[in-house]
């Protein structure tokens, strides 16, 4: 992780990322089974650009990324204490937070739809590089 | 397990031998962000490369590695110099 990149500034950028997604999903979910206003339209867009540029700023360009997507034979002991702390954690969060999600469409008689699962798809990926992101080391 | 701090010489002797963070961890094997841990004794290294880390400098680990505060070198010498004169 570079040093000019603050501890503030990349908690920022995870926040605005998991607004980013939460909002992008829950204004698919809530279009989908309506209709889709001009203001649904534009929060829905505004949501993937909050998305995909805090996905770069936070994760690409601070090498963030790196730890939780590289072979384990190309990282150093301190890399690999890192990912392996981070995944621990996020393999734990990760499946409380899906199956709670899960129970809570089967419980509203609701179908996961693409988006949700892509979500899913992508909070599982993202989120090992959250927590590294998150506690700074 | 709680760990304990373990205090390092590594900086003074890279500075020293006029290395740069980045040459030091070609020649051990690690990231040079992971070199800068270890100064700031943010990392304790792994028994293999506290190993690396004194082959490279040419002294034993005791002297680079210690779990506590290291005395600035030019104390220890005045120290050990002292104790001979005594004896």
């Amino acid at each position: 992780m570079k040093t000019s990149y603050s501890k503030k500034r990349i908690r920022t950028g995870v926040v605005i990322n998991y607004f980013g997604l939460a909002g992008s999903v829950v204004i698919w979910e809530f279009c989908s089974n309506s209709y889709w206003s001009n203001t649904m339209i534009i929060a829905g867009i505004v949501s993937i650009i909050l998305l995909l540029s805090s996905l770069v700023l936070t994760y690409f360009t601070t090498r963030i990324w790196h730890f939780s997507h590289t072979p384990v034979n190309k990282m150093d002991e301190r890399e690999l204490q890192i990912s392996s702390h981070a995944l621990r954690y996020a393999y734990g969060i990760f499946t409380i937070i899906a199956l709670v999600t899960f129970y809570l469409y089967s419980l509203a008689e609701l179908q996961v739809s693409v988006i949700l699962a892509g979500g899913m798809l992508y909070f599982a990926h993202i989120l090992p590089a959250s927590i590294i992101a998150w506690t700074g080391k | 397990m709680k760990t304990r701090k373990i205090y390092n010489r590594i900086a003074l002797l890279r500075h020293e031998r006029g290395m740069t963070r980045k040459e030091l961890a070609e020649k051990t094997g690690v990231n040079f962000q992971t070199i800068g841990y270890l100064e700031r004794a943010e990392y304790n290294p792994s028994l293999d490369l506290a190993f690396r880390v004194s082959e490279v400098f040419g002294f034993p680990v005791d002297f680079i590695f210690s779990t506590q505060p290291q005395v600035p070198i030019s104390e220890e010498l005045h120290k050990r110099i002292q104790t001979k004169k005594e004896k």
